[in-house]
């Protein structure tokens, strides 16, 4: 394996890439994307690690640092959900499929780098499919912004939780100690938020072509429950042949946010680079 | 390898942006002992004689300040200086990324780095850090008789950054990792501290550190920042800078208030209240600020 760092283009401005390029000719290349705050070797290198393993079974990968973050040129002042983010995506993949001279390409990513890969999959000509890490399923309705901003307000801050609690019922104490809020509450939550409508049109384009994995952390499900129940709706109004190529696994060894275990960061990295090596291996 | 568009490659490998007065260069240097990913920045005009290695910070700070040190890398650039940043072994893009970080890779890292600055023509050779990069950059300053040095809130006693490591990793814990404990020896020989692997030689590595002992010959030039608050030094700058001073070097101070100074090295990204898509750096004007100083103070060290 050869690793090249580079500046991809974007417009006036360049997006610091490193290629991991294995030897031989490579089958195909990932694109791998960070969530906002790690570079693109990602918290505790788990993608260049990834990125290594990948190499060792003939695929080479594209890690990138967002406009204006870390390594990359340009200033940005805050890092907000908008086309510009998928345009760098596309043209870090663009660039690498023109350096490579590949075919086939896929995307993992998580949080934010989730979303992208999701859509980096639907919109690459040759797209076997993506990793989405704790992708961001839902979208918060007006009134779970509304009742967030009264919490937030002085007057807001004794009453709105107290009546909450009233509404939720008692709820209970989980075996990991943390509070589980009541039923009542639970319905409320699920009324404050809806499936990010953004997300539907580009997982079902990415499933036209290729094969999307969800991945959680098992320390995931409780506080993003309500994302992977939407999840299950979403793949459950997919046709048949389009539900069979997606798939929602949960990793052992803690949360995927922030990748806090090492326990958990063998897994990522173990199930990337496994699920990728059998994507590149499915007949195109 | 076959097939791949060498020429394409090599010419991205650099990227010029001459209204900010800079311009940078990918580099694969050998660097402690294997290749890792560095980054020369140069300034667009002339460049001056003087340069700087930028020394990372340890553990998760690597990438807390990285942000920190790329504007102060430019910003060191736009005043004259060439600027060298790389990952120490173990850490990002570097060839041993399985191998869990030490200090002693940190140190080595650095004198390399010196090193090949050197041979980019450069006579004058400053380190520059950031918390124990700043420690790091300190000690290698040191230990290579360089003229220059710039460190903001370096810890002059390796036992005080490890407790403040320590609440570190466990603040992060507290959003998903690890628990925080340290227990020595550990039964595998190294700790799992929210995500990032701390062998006990490591840490032994890093309790021992004491600038008081390991430092005594460094003579030249010496920045010692700080940030905070209420707009005080704090301890730890002045434990150093009275340090240094012992020694003869001339040592300059800056404190820089913010807010957010006492948060150095966190995590910084903060989901705004009324929008959770929308991400802000809270430290943003305080890197500014402190590359900004960095820069100004060293633009009066070109002469030499």
């Amino acid at each position: 394996m050869i690793e090249v760092p580079v500046f991809v283009p974007h417009g006036r401005e360049a997006l610091a890439s490193v290629l991991a390029i294995p030897d031989g000719k490579p089958r195909g290349c990932v694109v791998l994307t960070t969530g906002v705050g790690a570079p693109r070797s990602h918290r505790f290198s788990v993608w260049s690690k990834t990125a290594e393993r990948l190499a060792n079974v003939g695929i080479a990968s594209i890690r990138w640092d967002y406009l204006g973050l870390h390594d990359s040129t340009g200033e940005v002042p805050v890092v907000q959900w908008s086309d510009d983010l998928v345009r760098q995506t596309l043209a870090v993949a663009t660039f690498a499929k023109r350096v490579l001279g590949v075919d086939r390409m896929a995307a993992a990513g998580n949080c934010l780098g989730a979303r992208l890969a999701l859509r980096a999959a639907a919109d690459m000509d040759g797209s076997v499919g993506a990793i989405c890490m704790l992708p961001p399923v839902l979208e918060r309705r007006w009134f779970h912004r509304l009742l967030r901003q009264l919490g937030a307000s002085r007057s807001g801050r004794g009453w709105i939780p107290r009546m909450l609690r009233r509404v939720g019922g008692a709820g209970s104490e989980g075996n990991d100690g943390r509070h589980r809020p009541g039923a009542a509450l639970l319905r409320l939550k699920d009324l404050a938020v809806r499936t990010d409508p953004t997300m539907e049109g580009p997982f079902r384009r990415a499933l036209r072509t290729g094969r999307v994995l969800f991945l959680f952390g098992d320390a995931d499900l409780i506080e993003r429950g309500a994302a992977m129940e939407r999840l299950g709706r979403l793949i459950r109004r997919l046709p048949p042949d389009a539900a069979s190529r997606c798939e929602v696994r949960t990793l052992t060894g803690g949360t995927l946010v922030r990748l806090g275990s090492v326990q958990i960061q063998r897994e990522t990295i173990d199930t990337v680079a496994e699920w990728m090596d059998a994507r590149f291996s499915d007949a195109p | 390898v076959s097939g791949v568009d060498h020429v394409l490659l090599d010419r991205h490998r650099r990227f010029s942006d001459p209204a900010a007065g800079w311009t940078e260069e990918f580099l694969v240097p050998a660097i402690g002992g294997a290749r890792t990913v560095a980054v020369l920045t140069r300034p667009s005009g002339l460049p001056r004689s003087v340069g700087w290695v930028i020394c990372h910070s340890f553990g998760l700070e690597q990438l807390n300040l990285d942000r920190c040190e790329v504007l102060t890398a430019r910003a060191l650039a736009r005043s004259g200086s060439t600027v060298l940043r790389f990952h120490v072994q173990g850490y990002g893009d570097s060839e041993r990324r399985w191998d869990p970080p030490t200090l002693a890779g940190h140190l080595a890292g650095a004198e390399d780095a010196v090193a090949l600055l050197a041979s980019e023509g450069v006579d004058r050779i400053g380190t520059f850090g950031i918390r124990l990069g700043g420690t790091v950059a300190t000690l290698v300053a040191d230990r290579l008789d360089l003229p220059l040095l710039a460190a903001w809130e370096p810890f002059s006693d390796g036992s005080t950054y490890l407790r403040d490591f320590r609440r570190l990793h466990t603040l992060s814990a507290l959003t998903g990792g690890s628990a925080g404990d340290l227990p020595d020896p550990s039964p595998l020989g190294w700790t799992d501290v929210a995500g990032f692997v701390l062998t006990d030689q490591t840490r032994r590595e890093i309790e021992a550190i004491d600038l008081a002992r390991d430092v005594g010959s460094f003579r030249g030039e010496a920045l010692i920042g700080a940030a905070s608050r209420g707009g005080s030094g704090g301890p730890r700058a002045a434990a150093v800078t009275r340090h240094l001073q012992a020694l003869g070097a001339s040592c300059a101070t800056e404190v820089i208030r913010d807010p957010t100074g006492p948060l150095l090295g966190q995590f910084h990204f903060k989901t705004r209240a009324d929008d959770p898509h929308v991400e802000v750096d809270s430290q943003l004007e305080l890197f500014k600020r402190l590359a900004e100083s960095t820069a100004g103070w060293a633009a009066g060290r070109s002469k030499g």
